[in-house]
């Protein structure tokens, strides 16, 4: 059973779109990617998990249980960061650790030492003021009390905003920690080297729709990007008898980029009978995925 | 209760203001009582007060005369104003609760945490009428230190610490039916940017039209129903001394404190979060 399904979950703003019909599975124990650029659905989408929105129609469930129907059951297993990190400004960080520690019916002072190892892991200095803070050390208390009660679920809404590499560094590795004792994470971000340095899936969310997910892990489906310049000026199409699909990403002058996914063999095949100038095969990065999808690619 | 707990946490400085405020002011403005208590102040003040029409003593509840040279009548005169400001309090901290949290965002960690909106709204409800009742007991603890500093010469205490205990039961009354009220506008309005001028214009606005319907009770009929929007007409402390509270006011002060929490809980379970 997912840990996350989401089923036509959508949400409007008035006439603004913020998720439309998204449907998504987060698998337990996994580390899920959530990806797309600014104004695409993800935080609404987690937003909406969380219960903080109420969805015009669908469902979510986590942990089998229905986010709106037992909001306080699913969130005592959960930990968020959120995108923009908004705390009560005079507020000392020990505090807001141990009132999130309360919430999740802990008692602060059983966990002196976890609350301790957190602020050494991030930076932190507990006795500050939330004001005094700068943006990246906002993010990093919020990465502390999502963390600090050991939730079953993380969901982290562009969680490395704002932090320099050696505490995203340490995010990262303190996520791997924690999803290797079974901890279920969904990240939202437009970094795409840490969603395919830590993620076993990704889901490209566009336009409030979940338009792909990709196995990240597996190398069984990896799509190859091929440029090929025809060596005469007669036209380009892929036919439809090749046992794999292609998306054209690119035309220049006799030049076509397209990303291709399946057997290769029988394509280049195809493509000597073009009597090409050059071919390039690369496999394809997820920033040529992201680009693909967002900047209005087409079939090939 | 952690919503409680958060929420007293975070409006303990504004309670602190206002309790200081208020104490203060009621010690200075007490500490004019021994000049008042002399027979010919009282002549001179009733000699002024004959000049005023009947309509403008009314307005500011000279009607019947007090009698400045007992200390609790001159106490209860002077607490008219304080429960304006009482009642502004108790505004604000109503409106403040639930729409404070909306405008600044920290409502996002709230909801993010393991707890029911209803768990919300009656806890932040609790801690704002908590507040609200340690400031009617530092506005009493103060009375009683006033009166104890500034007594003349045989005051019956006893009399004077017993007026002083009806008339912060009347203040804890009145500012917790503009609680309510302010509770209710909590979840109307849009931005926290505007509950000082509305928590205000609530409590002059209403106090106004109260004055209204008294100044002019004998001259237009029916007027006089009016009063019944106003809760500081409810409360009155020198009507407290005399007369106590009617019956008909604390009931329909409980029906607005009723009808005002029950439709913000009702709007509030529908909210959304701003996004």
């Amino acid at each position: 059973m997912p840990v996350i399904s989401i089923q036509n979950l959508k949400k409007y703003y008035g006439k603004s779109r913020g998720a439309d019909a998204v449907t998504m599975d987060v698998e337990e124990g996994e580390i899920y990617g959530f990806i797309g650029p600014n104004g695409a659905g993800k935080s609404t989408t987690i937003k909406l998990l969380l219960g903080l929105l109420k969805a015009d129609s669908g469902s979510a469930t986590i942990f089998g249980t229905d986010v709106l129907k037992d909001s306080r059951a699913v969130k005592s297993r959960i930990g968020y960061v959120p995108g923009d990190v908004r705390y009560y400004p005079d507020m000392k960080v020990s505090y807001l650790l141990d009132t999130t520690l309360r919430f999740h019916q802990k008692n602060p002072a059983d966990y002196r030492a976890k609350t301790k190892e957190i602020c050494e892991i991030f930076s932190i200095d507990p006795t500050k003021q939330f004001e005094s803070l700068s943006l990246g050390n906002k993010k990093k208390v919020a990465i502390a009390q999502a963390v600090i009660h050991n939730p079953d679920l993380i969901l982290l809404d562009e969680p490395t905003n704002g932090l320099d590499p050696l505490i995203q560094k340490n995010l990262f590795d303190y996520l791997q920690s924690v999803n290797r004792e079974g901890t279920t994470i969904l990240f939202s971000s437009h970094n795409l080297s840490e969603v395919k340095a830590n993620c076993r899936r990704a889901g490209f969310i566009k336009d409030g729709k979940i338009i792909e997910t990709e196995d990240l892990a597996s190398n069984e489906h990896q799509e190859k990007v091929i440029t090929v310049t025809l060596g005469n000026s007669g036209g380009f199409d892929l036919p439809s008898s090749l046992p794999g699909t292609g998306r054209l990403l690119k035309q220049e002058d006799r030049k076509y980029s397209f990303h291709y996914a399946g057997d290769t063999v029988p394509l280049l095949s195809y493509l000597s009978t073009l009597a090409p100038s050059d071919i390039l095969i690369e496999d394809e990065s997820l920033e040529s995925r992201f680009l693909s999808y967002y900047e209005g690619g087409k079939k090939a | 209760m952690n919503v409680f707990r958060l929420d007293f946490h975070n409006q303990r400085k504004s309670l602190l203001v206002w309790a200081s405020i208020v104490a203060v002011s009621v010690l200075s403005f007490m500490a004019f009582y021994p000049s008042m208590n002399s027979t010919d102040m009282a002549a001179a003040i009733t000699s002024q007060a004959s000049a005023f029409s009947p309509e403008m003593l009314q307005a500011f509840g000279l009607d019947s005369l007090p009698d400045f040279t007992r200390i609790i009548e001159f106490y209860a005169y002077l607490m008219q104003y304080f429960a304006l400001a009482g009642a502004c309090y108790g505004a604000i901290l109503g409106a403040n609760a639930l729409i404070g949290e909306e405008t600044s965002g920290t409502i996002e960690y709230l909801y993010a945490q393991p707890v029911t909106r209803t768990e919300i709204f009656f806890q932040k409800l609790l801690s704002a009428v908590t507040s609200y009742s340690l400031y009617c007991l530092a506005v009493a603890l103060f009375s009683y230190l006033s009166i104890l500093v500034f007594k003349a010469a045989g005051t019956d205490l006893s009399n004077a610490f017993g007026g002083i205990t009806k008339i912060t039961a009347g203040l804890l009354f009145t500012g917790l039916i503009f609680l309510a009220v302010g509770f209710l506008l909590s979840v109307l309005i849009k931005s926290q940017k505007s509950v000082a001028f509305l928590a205000t214009g609530l409590v002059f606005g209403t106090y106004i039209a109260g004055s209204f319907a008294l100044a002019f009770d004998q001259k237009i009929d029916g007027i006089r129903y009016l009063i019944y929007l106003s809760p500081l007409h409810y409360a009155v402390p020198a009507d407290i001394l005399s007369t106590g509270v009617e019956p008909s006011y604390i009931w329909t002060g409980l029906g607005v404190m009723l009808v005002s929490v029950g439709l913000a809980y009702i709007l509030y379970q529908k909210k959304d979060l701003k996004s």
